[in-house]
């Protein structure tokens, strides 16, 4: 299950205690009723039961609000995000490692671009070039 | 900007390169202390995370020179994997060849590698490692047969196949070039950067050789939209996809076919020819998107960032020629 925010969590851990509390007081009521009358369905007093139902629907609805954003079910949609995620910076992606299943981050397919397979990684000409750059000042980028 | 070292951004100039293996001395000191390897497993410390940073620090430090660094790094990839493990062994040769500078060193190193490989004939790490030493020695001829045979061996290796491609590329044989990106495609099929790459490939080939032959231009400039078209299809907002269509536009133009109806050599494919007015909609489309990804990442509006800068200044440029011959 993904990690909810830290607010949303203190807030459902706050909340978890009123039903637990509801219940609490419904044992109680029954158990005072019991031994003063002998009505055989005792009621439950009108707080108790909306502080039940509030408690839960609070509950419900904060689960679902709590929950980190959706995956793209459209490749296309997830693909753009991907492509974009490989310039920016950790932190600031829309999709990062790890989360929401998966450890792939940016485009899966980067390793088949020439200069990024790194199986025929060509370290005589990458230093070559890097001589070069440190030789011509080193103050633009050559590749541009 | 300090670069992630799990996840680097793609095509790192020798500025980067130099700022990540800068890091390299505080990233192996942070790390020294470490248990030996079965009981590492133990610390936490033994992530997939920690060894894909060592080996994007390796190539970065054989980049920029720091031998040293790489040293200490393949040392500690050597203790955790052994030698005998084949990325492990490939990583050993990148060092060898980075140090390689003379004819006769290289010539070392894949006498090496060729003792190597009979011993073992199946490590394709290795034969990668040759066939990349090859082409880096100029002996392209050589590096495109070894890699044929690697392919034989193993034909669903995407990677070998855009290699090949970019070798035939090279040597201005765009037919085969052609062939193994369609081949990638064949094993990956949703890879939207080499729909993009093989349009591109189709594009300069059928500009290069078919400029005299009036139906192999016009198939060749309607399979290069097709495959531009899909690139855009599986990515949204694809810079370069959309950057493609509007180039392909104006030599498309003169020669697409007004209706469907007489296009003019069905014997050529059995796809139809896109007309002309298939063709402006999809210019149309390419101009506002292309507007749309220039305008909005230059203002760094929130999900816009992340375009390349040279890429985004490329297609600037291409909507102004655009908009000075409508002026002119």
């Amino acid at each position: 299950m993904p990690i909810l925010p830290l607010k949303i969590q203190s807030v459902l851990a706050n909340t978890l205690f009123l039903p637990t509390n509801s219940v609490y007081s419904s044992y109680e009521h029954s158990l005072t009723h019991e031994s003063t009358t002998s009505t055989p369905n005792p009621t439950i007093p009108l707080d108790i039961i909306l502080e039940t139902l509030i408690s839960i629907s609070i509950l419900c609805v904060g689960i679902v609000l709590g929950q980190p954003d959706l995956r793209p079910i459209e490749w296309r949609v997830w693909a753009c995000e991907a492509e974009k995620d490989e310039r920016r910076e950790k932190g600031k992606r829309a999709f990062e490692a790890g989360e929401g299943g998966g450890a792939v981050v940016g485009n899966p397919f980067r390793f088949l671009e020439s200069g990024e397979r790194r199986g025929f990684w060509d370290g005589r000409t990458k230093r070559k070039e890097f001589a070069a750059w440190v030789r011509d000042g080193s103050a633009t980028d050559v590749k541009i | 900007m300090s670069v992630d070292l799990v996840y680097p951004p793609p095509n790192i100039s020798p500025k980067t390169a130099l700022q990540i293996s800068q890091r390299a001395p505080q990233v192996l000191k942070s790390s020294s202390q470490t248990l030996p390897f079965p009981l590492s497993l133990l610390s936490g410390d033994d992530t997939p995370e920690k060894w894909t940073t060592y080996e994007n620090l390796f190539v970065s430090c054989l980049r920029t020179g720091d031998d040293k660094s790489a040293r200490q790094i393949l040392d500690k990839l050597l203790r955790r994997f052994g030698d005998k493990n084949e990325r492990v062994m490939a990583y050993q040769g990148m060092m060898a060849e980075a140090n390689a500078e003379t004819e006769q060193e290289a010539i070392k190193m894949l006498r090496e590698y060729g003792e190597e490989l009979e011993s073992d004939p199946t490590n394709l790490p290795i034969q990668k490692r040759r066939i990349a030493l090859l082409t880096s020695m100029g002996k392209i001829q050589e590096a495109i047969s070894m890699l044929g045979d690697l392919l034989v061996i193993s034909p669903t290796d995407a990677e070998a196949w855009a290699e090949l491609s970019d070798l035939y590329f090279g040597q201005s044989l765009y037919d085969q070039a052609t062939f193994c990106l369609e081949e990638v495609l064949l094993v990956m099929p949703n890879a939207w950067n080499m729909h993009a790459r093989l349009a591109e490939v189709i594009y300069l080939s059928t500009i290069a050789t078919s400029s005299d032959k009036p139906g192999d231009l016009l198939r060749g400039l309607a399979e290069s939209m097709r495959r531009y078209c899909r690139s855009v299809e599986l990515c949204n907002n694809y810079l370069r996809g959309y950057y493609g269509l509007k180039v392909v536009r104006p030599s498309l133009l003169p020669k697409a076919p007004k209706s469907e109806k007489n296009t003019p050599d069905a014997a050529y494919s059995d796809l139809p020819l896109p007309t002309l007015s298939t063709v402006e909609r999809l210019h149309e489309l390419a101009t506002a998107k292309l507007g749309e990804i220039v305008r909005k990442s230059a203002a760094g509006e929130k999900g816009w960032e992340g375009y390349d800068g040279a890429e985004t200044i490329a297609a600037r440029e291409l909507l102004d020629r655009d908009t000075k011959s409508i002026s002119s």
